[in-house]
């Protein structure tokens, strides 16, 4: 046990420990964009499910962090096995003088101890939690939050604010958290103002108008070439359906992003873009005999026919849509204690204990190393 | 607007280009002391109404892209200078602190002056408490590079130079640990995330280990003032690498410094 201790408490442990987290550091960050394949989703997602799923399997450049982990680990066990150690014997010496000289030797280990409640929280972090990108939310519309059973977010509205200058100057998605009945929470999501429900943070990512529908235009014409018995305009959903004229019914199938027939005349997809948009159209008349046709619907003025129906894609249905980050890290509320802890640490020692006192303390200490040739009387130039 | 700054930008490279003349070929002369001071906060006001006029011109901090960084950031270097002689009276170190701060404001120059609107997840107190912090901090480290240096290269005023290096360092890591806090505070808010694993964000906080270690080493007998000299130097390469190395060399999300 004590050779264990020596070696946490020796110095040489912290000077090697922290050589190693700067080079493990260092070589990650060299690795990151050279293998942008390997790393790409790295900070979509945390880190250990990550690296348990993907980056374990290119071990030949991801090596550095399982290493970091293990460096940070050591220097955490350092940092606390120091740190009793330190807080014990100034404990021992009891207090004496002043609040500002009984204070004064912990506020080092203010810094230690928040170091420490930043890195516990950092590794709760990258083991639990989860990141979810591109929820995508209509107007009206509601989405289960991800991972969370019974929580939901339906989009109120979405209003973008314009700036004197006429341009962009913020986003306000109007939301409510519901459990599928009741409204659990109201707010809004905002650019840097996410909605933070239990940890779960709801961040606003991007916004605009997607097609929801068409307005086609029907033609209806006995013959070919002949008049037009009837010209009627609709709109229709997507995956909707519609009735016109007498007792005909237009109901819209599937949207083909990449339209292709194969040589049975199949229709299939030749891709995932939207290179060759064709929507699916069925239309019944009043005995209920099915007619399909389908409709590019690439640009306005797309058109097909089936059996004297002429179908005209005069405009397309604009819906609001956001899509939302959906975030939980568990570890985050200490990360921020221990790096507030730290930061209030690091100045108290400069104005509590004062960085004059501080840096003539270790002067004084250190003066024997300096030759007294180079020693000065000038006491006037510093304070 | 952004002529006058121009003009108000090369007026004080060249009045910083003379202060350097001057702590150089007339060090020892008093007489030209209080000239050297005179030419210097000459400079400084101007490099000061530049920045206005940038903050006026854009609507937002000076600190949106690399030619307000560096901007910002050379400024920040000679105001810290210019409290070091008020305190010491200590103009030495301008030999170093000033060919810092001229060559960052010419290459700041370089640089593209877009002035388009502030993105909108730049519009926050945390990004401007984030960026300020920061640069104080780059501007202290190199004030303690600069006194580390003559510590390590001249035998007289010793004592003053190691008090510089430590307070540089003491007070940069302060602001830096700062910066760190806002920063990932921000990155909460706006990303979602207080961590990325991109160049920049690893690089500060290497940045941030280094000097955090160097002076615990230091306080706890680790290193001699030599050291602590020597650390201060090696930290400003860190420095150097943080702040341009990872812009020039790798992709990062801190596009803008």
């Amino acid at each position: 046990m004590k050779p264990l201790l020596n070696f946490f408490t020796s110095l040489k442990t912290t000077i090697v420990l922290v050589v190693l987290i700067v080079l493990a550091s260092a070589v990650g960050s060299f690795q990151i964009p050279m293998n942008p394949n390997i790393y790409g989703n790295l900070s979509a997602g945390i880190l250990i499910p990550w690296f348990i799923s993907d980056g374990y399997l290119h071990l030949s450049s991801t090596w550095w962090l399982p290493a970091l982990t293990l460096f940070l680990t050591l220097i955490g066990i350092n940092t606390i096995v120091c740190t009793i150690q330190r807080l014990y014997k100034i404990w021992g010496r009891g207090i004496n003088g002043s609040f500002k000289t009984a204070i004064s030797p912990y506020l080092p280990h203010l810094v230690h101890i928040g170091f420490l409640i930043g890195l516990i929280g950092h590794f709760i972090g990258n083991a639990y939690g989860f990141k979810v990108s591109g929820n995508l939310l209509y107007k009206g519309d509601s989405i289960n939050v991800p991972h969370y059973k019974g929580l939901y977010i339906t989009l109120n509205a979405s209003k973008e604010i314009i700036g004197n200058d006429g341009r962009l100057a913020g986003i306000i998605d109007d939301v409510n958290l519901t459990n599928g009945k009741d409204i659990i929470k109201k707010g809004t999501i905002e650019i840097n103002r996410p909605l933070i429900y239990k940890g779960i943070a709801f961040y606003h990512s991007r916004h605009g108008n997607s097609p929801s529908g068409f307005i086609l235009k029907i033609t209806e014409s006995p013959e070919r070439n002949s008049s037009p018995l009837s010209t009627e305009t609709v709109k229709v959903q997507l995956g909707g359906r519609v009735r016109f004229a007498e007792g005909k019914e237009l109901v819209l199938g599937r949207l083909y992003p990449d339209f292709a027939l194969d040589k049975s005349g199949k229709p299939y997809n030749r891709s995932n873009t939207f290179n060759n948009p064709v929507q699916e159209l069925s239309i019944y008349n009043d005995k209920g005999i099915k007619n399909k046709t389908w409709l590019p619907v690439g640009r306005k003025g797309d058109k097909t026919s089936a059996r004297g129906i002429e179908i005209t894609l005069a405009d397309y249905l604009w819906e609001p849509y956001v899509v939302l980050n959906i975030n939980y890290n568990p570890g985050v509320l200490l990360v921020f204690t221990g790096s507030l802890i730290s930061v209030i640490g690091v100045f108290s020692l400069l104005f509590i204990r004062g960085e004059a006192e501080l840096v003539k303390n270790r002067n004084l200490i250190r003066q024997k190393f300096i030759p007294k040739s180079l020693k000065t009387n000038d006491t006037s130039r510093t304070l | 607007m952004q002529l006058y700054i121009n003009i108000s930008v090369w007026a004080a490279i060249f009045l910083y280009l003379f202060a350097i003349g001057i702590i150089i070929f007339f060090e020892k002369k008093e007489r030209t002391s209080s000239w050297m001071f005179s030419v210097l906060v000459s400079a400084f006001a101007l490099h000061s109404f530049a920045l206005i006029l940038r903050s006026v011109l854009t609507r937002h901090s000076p600190m949106a892209n690399l030619y307000e960084t560096l901007l910002f950031f050379s400024w920040a270097i000679v105001l810290s200078h210019i409290i070091v002689i008020l305190r010491y009276k200590e103009e030495g170190l301008g030999k170093i602190v000033l060919p810092v701060a001229f060559i960052v404001l010419v290459v700041s120059n370089l640089a593209p002056k877009n002035a388009g609107p502030l993105p909108l997840a730049l519009k926050t107190w945390w990004f401007e408490l984030h960026v300020i912090s920061s640069f104080a901090a780059y501007a202290l480290y190199t004030l303690s590079f600069a006194a580390a240096v003559k510590f390590l290269t001249t035998k007289t005023g010793k004592d003053i130079h190691l008090d510089i290096c430590q307070r540089g360092m003491l007070w940069g890591f302060a602001l830096f640990t700062f910066a760190m806090f806002s920063g990932g505070i921000w990155g909460y808010l706006a990303w979602g995330s207080y961590w990325l694993w991109e160049p920049k964000t690893i690089w500060s906080f290497i940045l941030w280990f280094y000097y955090g270690g160097a002076i615990h080493l230091f306080y706890t007998k680790g290193f001699n003032h030599r050291g602590l000299a020597w650390g201060s130097v090696i930290g400003f390469i860190l420095l150097l690498f943080t702040y341009m190395g990872v812009s020039i060399l790798m992709q990062s999300s801190h596009t803008m410094v």
